[in-house]
């Protein structure tokens, strides 16, 4: 219904409302090429931007978003999520009726909210969510929207406060990339099943932000859903005790979870923190095939050096208080332990709890020269147990106002059974052509 | 006819003393004439297009154009702005807030592409604004209080543009450390108008003691007539070493609509439009 009202939008806006947006083409090449196609993925983008104040230009209200398409030429429908490796998709990526008045704001429609001051990695990023299945230079681009609404607070006479509020009817989709070998033959999978718009499956989420003297907090609360789905078991045929045909779907679980980020910016320094922990429907442990309650954390800083470069290291940490060993998992028979271990595994290996804790590491150096046009840099992180990792070297350059090259790799290693190793399939050199208008 | 001793002497005192007053810019020393350029383009709410552009040194020339908000604090010394970009397309609604505060300004910047607030480090302050030979610390605002003063000439030639005047020459050097780390600058020279106290052009020396960048002021501009408030609307700052330039346009000021302090929030930093 959203859509509908949005496309019914849409069409009623002048053609100015459409006056910028973006077109840009990705190629992902593989390193070692395991597909059957010569490339991992290639897409071409098209975003429009649309933005229209409604009535006059001292209006409150305006109708604001951004109309993403895509045509995918992905290897395999392991990759893409559809049958068929070419396709189209298109939907709003955002698209909401705005109300502003002052230090209020009100938003209803399809909605990105990031939430988080970490780099990449979010413990309070509770309402939106990614595609990883839609690769690309800007990660930014595997975010999905939710549908609901958002309200933000700024009072008058304390500028130095706000309040946030959102209400999600329906929370956004995100999506694993499930590399060759996470799925054994013997297994098929039917995807996640969104729990639609129901009292049940509303989301709801607030945070109070305090902005000091170089500094800024931020305590939030959060409960709804897991955005990304876990396998659950739903149909077994055992032919032998060793020939046993599985039928997995992915599901939504609840959580609710309670955080906070801070920053501070010193005179060389920048420092950033964010934590949250996560209560699941597996708080004691008991099925391992679910991820269990944790806490999550994130602790950072960043500087400058020399004239155009910035270094950022962050150290994550994941505990999961109730953890079990997933190697003592039992079952009705040892047919029934070998596949709910199985199963717990494999989500154990996406959602990050083969222990009962993770570290992290990233480190991030940059070279921007705006005035060259050149930029580039390197991301590295590291899963310390397990030793996988990702390094992503890349440098762009901007040709012209409109125009920017993309030159990088994703190069992925470690363990195939750990969760960045797994992701090794994947390994790309990649480049891309952005135009903005 | 023949003056009487005490009218000479009257006469000579008098000379002496309009020698002495001329000598002192009029009775003002280098301070007070800073005070007095600081207060003449003292806006208290100011909103105002503008567009950058960079060039020279053999670079591409490029066009940059956003929209600034300022407003002067309760204090009536230290200002909030709010730049906020629409061209070019990539740059599309990256919104920049300096807030000042004492002998720090926090600045804070919004990604639209991350929809994510960053801070800028003081020590990055000196630093390129937007790719621009503008420093952070320049668009914020200069205070005279940041800086000790010291008068080289009282009635220098000088230009505001291709119209020749007269200005006061002063030298001005970094009050402490921290105005220094945060301009970039260990000295500075000002000539400013005699007739309104506007700045026409100031060269700024670094660390080394070798001229850093020359920044020329023109169309100075009575923007509010009722408090005699001026703004310069062209600014061309030129690095020595480069040769590049970047210059600074205003258009579509306006100064009597009060502009809410919501503006200068990261909420409204955040805001795209």
């Amino acid at each position: 219904m959203i859509r509908v009202f949005l496309v019914g939008a849409l069409l009623a806006l002048p053609a100015s409302a459409f006056a910028s947006g973006k077109f840009f083409a990705d190629i992902y090449a593989p390193v070692n090429n395991k597909f059957s196609r010569p490339l991992t993925q290639a897409t071409a983008n098209l975003w429009l931007d649309f933005n229209h104040q409604i009535a006059n230009g001292e209006s409150p209200y305006s109708i604001r978003g951004i109309w993403q398409s895509t045509i995918f030429e992905g290897n395999n429908s392991v990759v893409t999520g559809k049958y068929e490796p070419t396709h189209y998709e298109g939907d709003f990526r955002e698209g909401y009726l705005s109300y502003l008045n002052g230090g209020f704001e009100f938003r209803a429609g399809n909605l990105i909210v990031p939430w988080g001051k970490s780099d990449g990695l979010n413990p309070t990023d509770y309402l939106s969510a990614r595609d990883y299945r839609h690769f690309s230079p800007d990660s930014e681009v595997q975010r999905k929207p939710g549908s609901g609404f958002w309200a933000s607070w700024t009072p008058e006479t304390a500028t130095s406060w706000n309040f946030t509020a959102a209400l999600i009817p329906y929370f956004a989709e995100g999506q694993f990339v499930l590399a060759p070998g996470v799925v054994p033959a013997n297994v098929a999978i039917s995807e996640a099943e969104h729990p639609g718009i129901s009292s049940s499956s509303l989301e709801g989420a607030v945070k109070a932000a305090y902005t000091g003297d170089r500094w800024d907090i931020s305590v939030n609360a959060y409960n709804g859903f897991n955005h990304y789905p876990e396998f659950q078991e739903e149909a077994r045929t055992i032919f032998t005790p060793v020939d046993v045909r599985l039928r997995l779907k992915e599901m939504f679980r609840r959580q609710s979870a309670a955080g906070g980020d801070f920053s501070w910016s010193g005179d060389t320094w920048i420092y950033r923190a964010e934590a949250a922990y996560f209560w699941t429907e597996n708080q004691e442990g008991a099925n391992m095939m679910s991820v269990p309650s944790h806490y999550f954390a994130v602790v950072g800083f960043e500087r400058p050096f020399w004239d155009n470069f910035r270094m950022q290291v962050q150290y994550a940490h994941k505990y999961f208080p109730a953890y079990r060993p997933i190697d003592e998992m039992t079952g009705a028979s040892p047919v029934d332990a070998a596949v709910k271990q199985q199963i717990a595994r494999t989500n154990a290996m996406l959602f990050q709890y083969q222990e009962r804790d993770q570290g992290t590491v990233t480190f991030r150096v940059s070279y921007a020269k705006e005035s060259s046009g050149w930029d580039a840099e390197i991301f590295f992180m590291e899963n310390l147990r397990g030793q996988d990792f990702l390094v992503r070297p890349k440098t762009s350059y901007a040709w012209s106002d409109n125009l920017r090259y993309t030159l990088g790799a994703d190069i992925y290693g470690g363990p195939g059974h750990r969760t960045l190793g797994a992701m090794s399939a994947f390994n790309s050199v990649f480049a891309e052509a952005k135009y903005s208008f | 006819m023949q003056f009487s001793k005490t009218i000479y002497e009257s006469v000579i005192v008098a000379g002496v003393l309009l020698g002495l007053a001329t000598a002192r810019g009029d009775g003002l020393s280098a301070k007070d004439i800073m005070i007095k350029n600081e207060d003449a383009r003292k806006l208290i709410n100011v909103t105002a297009k503008v567009k950058l552009v960079t060039g020279g040194g053999g670079s591409t020339e490029r066009t940059k154009e956003f929209t600034w908000w300022r407003k002067l604090g309760a204090d009536t010394v230290h200002y909030n702005t709010l730049t906020r970009f629409h061209f070019p397309p990539e740059v599309k609604n990256q919104g920049i807030l300096f807030l000042e505060k004492g002998d720090a300004t926090d600045i804070q910047m919004y990604l639209p592409s991350f929809k994510k607030i960053r801070r800028v480090e003081s020590q990055q302050q000196s630093g390129s604004f937007m790719g621009s030979e503008f420093s952070y610390s320049d668009i914020a605002t200069p205070h005279a209080a940041d800086y000790s003063h010291r008068m080289l000439k009282e009635n220098e030639p000088c230009k505001e543009g291709e119209k020749a005047t007269t200005c006061y020459l002063i030298e001005s050097t970094p009050a402490n450390d921290a105005v220094k780390e945060r301009t970039g600058s260990v000295n500075n020279l000002h000539w400013v108008r005699r007739d309104n106290f506007m700045a026409v052009k100031s060269e700024h020396y670094g660390s080394s003691g070798e001229l850093w960048k020359t920044i020329q002021f023109s169309a100075n501009t009575e923007v509010s007539t009722k408090d005699h408030k001026w703004l310069a609307h062209q600014v061309r700052v030129e690095n020595a070493k480069s040769k590049k330039f970047t210059t600074l346009a205003f258009s579509s000021v306006q100064v009597e609509e009060k502009v809410p302090d919501s503006t200068f929030t990261p909420q409204n930093l955040s805001r795209e439009k």
